[in-house]
């Protein structure tokens, strides 16, 4: 479509005798054949969406406003729920809830370890040397005790 | 505004006052049916009255809610697919009535039949644009709005007007091409 054409569509569509139009435009319009078959196209399709869509003074029955309060204190009670229900609030929820319970837990854990008191250096020092130990580690001192009770049966 | 947006009731009761025939006009225009409309028209209004405070006074005050109220309405033929059902469970009350009434009933010179298949094509055809421009071309076709009211009315100027008219056009007339080739005719 022609720029000429472009720039008063929307006054043509309202109105094809409108006085906005200037002549050139009908003139152009006799003579270019693209031009005027999408221009009527477009009245046509302007028509349709008059005549499909006009609201006929449709009007709500008395009332209507105190029935748009009802509904938005309904929303507003529901805002609440929804709050709560709602996928990232309750993912976030579920996360701090997680934090609190990990940070409790710890907390609890190392009070309680602290109740009993400090270990002995010594204690820990000889749990060192055999935790961990396997029967090969241990085998070696029970030959040494053997060893020494035979010969102290020998004496 | 600044009283809606500061939760004054009685400017809210001003508001809905003064647009509930206005919305409810629209949305009996897109669904013909009373008990749809006065569902979407209560939704439209507790809508405003929780998302006023986001209005930024860029356009007017009836263009926000008259893409709202479409919008919604929208929402709804999505939510209930009225699209492919309209001559099925959700023909309107009002449309059955006057299909019963006569089979060869006219108004405003169209068969009823043809007006409903009409509006089908209408609402399905709009359901392409985006919705600034849904919104723009029913206030110009439906609404009767020339360009400058719009320019006015939306904050965009003219020519940007005429080029978003022009362009959502030139695609629904592809879109009715497309449905043309797939079952009848359109806009013939």
């Amino acid at each position: 479509m022609h720029q000429l054409i472009k720039d008063h569509l929307e006054d043509y569509l309202r109105d094809p005798e409108s006085r906005a139009i200037p002549p050139e435009f009908h003139v152009h319009l006799a003579s270019c054949g693209a031009c005027a078959q999408e221009a009527t196209l477009f009245g046509a399709q302007s028509r349709l969406f008059r005549g499909a869509l006009q609201g006929n003074d449709a009007e709500p029955a008395p009332g209507f406003y105190a029935r748009v309060l009802n509904r938005i204190e309904e929303r507003e009670d529901d805002s609440i729920w929804a709050a709560l229900l709602e996928p990232a609030f309750g993912r976030r929820l579920a996360i701090a809830c997680g934090t609190l319970a990990l940070l409790l837990g710890t907390y609890l854990a190392s009070t309680e370890h602290n109740e009993h008191g400090p270990v002995p250096s010594g204690i820990v020092m000889s749990d060192d040397r055999t935790a961990g130990l396997g029967d090969e580690a241990i085998q070696p001192r029970e030959r040494d005790a053997v060893l020494a009770s035979l010969a102290s049966y020998r004496e | 505004m600044r009283r809606v947006q500061a939760r004054d009731e009685m400017a809210f009761r001003e508001i809905v006052e003064r647009y509930q025939a206005k919305v409810f006009s629209i949305i009996y225009g897109i669904l013909r049916n009373h008990n749809d409309a006065e569902d979407i028209a209560q939704q439209v209004f507790s809508k405003i009255y929780f998302s006023i405070k986001n209005f930024d006074f860029r356009s007017s005050l009836l263009t926000w809610i008259y893409k709202i109220t479409v919008n919604e309405c929208y929402d709804y033929l999505r939510k209930k697919r009225v699209r492919k059902l309209v001559y099925e469970s959700d023909f309107s009350e009002e449309d059955a009535l006057r299909m019963e009434n006569s089979e060869t009933a006219t108004e405003q010179g169209t068969p009823v039949d043809t007006r409903l298949a009409q509006r089908d094509l209408v609402v399905k055809l709009l359901d392409k644009l985006s919705e600034d421009d849904r919104t723009l071309l029913l206030l110009k076709e439906v609404e009767g709005h020339s360009v400058e009211e719009l320019s006015q009315m939306t904050g965009m100027n003219e020519n940007t007007i005429k080029v978003k008219l022009f362009r959502a056009r030139q695609k629904l007339l592809k879109v009715a091409q497309r449905l043309q080739r797939g079952a009848g005719p359109t806009f013939a």
